[in-house]
């Protein structure tokens, strides 16, 4: 992986911290920063399955209606009185089969994942409020909820537990793409399935396994936003699923899979939470915060597409070049 | 079909690598080379799913890396290091590459298609040196090619096929150019219905 992907959002990033640093005595205070990472706590875990998906190549549109499902069951597991074990169990399951239907239709069916997650978006928004009938499910005053609302909103020493959660997440999910046969496999799938599938790896499978670890990490997501919220709603915040999308394109990925990893995803979602604060601190309408984080998107993927297209100028020039090498010594024969 | 005696458990590459077989396909870059990454992973692209080098599924990355140095020292791999992007290689780096990956599986049979389409003559000449060095080590070669002078000069035995049919087979000794391509031309009468 080359830091060179990582250093558009990376350098963006510092500027936009220095210009905050040097017009806001606010922006540079422990307490504020540690506020840029709890609010953005949710879209960094959702982001992590996202990276995945992308990797391969793919997209998931559904990332915020499967957390909202998987938040649900949640929600309505403790509703249930349930214990907070087993409601975290149920809401993981969840989450996984939810990433398991859109990996069989992905790997399996090999429909596009735009097209399959567009539907399973639609859908597992729908299913929430059909059950609910479109209310909130309340978990405020639940003593058994008490332990993931520490876990959402507590400090740890310094730190929020959720930064130190969100840390060994990343950690493992690290471990996961580096350090195992199925990291291997996620990333050759995306750089070239053909040659994936053709060297013994199982295509289908892995694809399916990718939506299934994204759909783990929705869950654990919906179990953040939960405790932020001390309730399970059945309305999705369309915006999440921009952010968390976007998020990891700033931080260097490519559409078409195969390269870029969790620091660049990580990077991207400070970058965006950063810039929220930003606007924050400034008192800008919190109604312009979506302008910012397209017009940033496009900036980034933008940049990249010119970086790449460049690259393949130089090399177009180079082939061609030697094609002519070839040619004419072929005529001196 | 039967190798080495047993049948293919499946038409697959899968079951094909288990039964010992490994295969360069011609298009490099469509269908061989992960183009976004470096040359290690890409030499242990089969490695890893034929169990190489996995333990419960975990990588053993100092192993994979000193497999991807020997390769690369074997096959005289010219790059800086084995964590060089393999875009930047020349083709005949490339394809040097794609066979290192299989070789130092040591198969029992590599099927190879077109291995020096679209090469320098340096590479070229590099890589009939690995076959033979590999075909002596006991891993049985066969390989695709519509270059004459190429299969007079490497095989031990060609086949003519045509359209799927086999329709000659020649001992390199004895024969020219010019008889192997008139039964490529009959074939090729035949199946146009000129007798």
């Amino acid at each position: 992986m080359s830091i060179g992907r990582v250093a558009g959002a990376l350098g963006g990033l510092i500027i936009v911290a220095i210009y905050l640093a040097v017009t806001d005595d606010l922006f540079l205070t422990w307490g504020n920063v540690m506020n840029v990472f709890r609010a953005q706590s949710v879209i960094f875990i959702l982001a992590i399955g996202m990276t995945f998906v992308i990797l391969t190549g793919g997209l998931d549109l559904s990332v915020a209606s499967a957390a909202g499902f998987a938040g649900m069951i949640l929600g309505l597991s403790f509703k249930a009185g349930m214990s907070p074990v087993l409601a975290v169990i149920l809401c993981a399951i969840s989450g996984i089969l939810l990433g398991v239907l859109n990996g069989m239709l992905i790997g399996m069916v090999r429909i596009s994942p735009f097209v399959v997650t567009l539907g399973t978006m639609s859908i597992y928004t729908s299913v929430i409020l059909v059950v609910t009938h479109g209310s909130t499910v309340s978990l405020f005053n639940y003593p058994k909820f008490d332990a993931i609302q520490t876990l959402a909103n507590q400090d740890a020493g310094p730190f929020p537990i959720i930064l130190l959660v969100i840390v060994a997440l990343y950690l493992i999910a690290w471990f996961v793409l580096h350090r195992t046969s199925f990291g291997r496999a996620v990333y050759a799938v995306g750089s070239n399935s053909e040659a994936a599938r053709l060297n013994g790896l199982n295509v289908p499978v892995t694809l399916m396994l990718v939506y299934a670890v994204a759909g783990l990490t929705y869950a654990l997501g919906a179990i953040q936003q939960d405790g932020r919220l001390t309730a399970a709603v059945p309305i999705v915040d369309p915006n999440q699923m921009l952010m968390v999308i976007a998020a990891v394109l700033i931080g260097g990925m490519s559409m078409r899979g195969g390269e870029g990893g969790l620091l660049g995803t990580f990077v991207g979602v400070l970058f965006l939470g950063v810039i929220q604060n930003g606007l924050t601190l400034k008192g800008v309408s919190a109604f312009w915060q979506g302008t910012v984080t397209g017009l940033i998107l496009i900036a980034a993927v933008g940049l990249a597409v010119v970086r790449e297209t460049g690259a393949m100028h130089a090399v177009r020039r180079r082939v061609s070049g030697r094609r002519k090498a070839e040619a004419t010594g072929a005529s001196v024969d | 079909m039967l190798i080495a005696g047993r049948p293919l458990k499946r038409n697959d590459p899968r079951s094909g690598m288990a039964a010992g077989i490994g295969y360069v396909p011609d298009d490099r870059k469509k269908a061989a080379l992960l183009l976004t990454r470096t040359i290690r992973p890409n030499l242990s692209l089969p490695w890893v799913p034929f169990g190489k080098l996995t333990h419960f599924g975990v990588l053993d990355v100092r192993a994979e890396k000193e497999m991807a140095r020997d390769s690369c020292r074997d096959f005289a791999i010219r790059a800086p290091s084995p964590e060089f992007p393999v875009v930047q290689l020349s083709g005949g780096n490339q394809q040097k590459v794609v066979l290192a990956r299989w070789f130092a599986l040591k198969p029992k049979i590599v099927i190879l298609a077109e291995p020096t389409r679209g090469i320098d003559v340096g590479a070229k000449s590099e890589i009939y040196g690995f076959m033979q060095e590999m075909a002596e080590q006991g891993t049985g070669i066969i390989m695709i090619s519509s270059e004459m002078p190429e299969l007079l000069g490497v095989a031990d035995r060609i086949l003519v096929m045509y359209q799927g049919q086999l329709c000659g087979e020649f001992d390199p000794k004895d024969v020219g150019e010019e008889e192997i391509a008139h039964v490529v031309c009959i074939g090729e009468m035949k199946t146009a219905g000129v007798e």
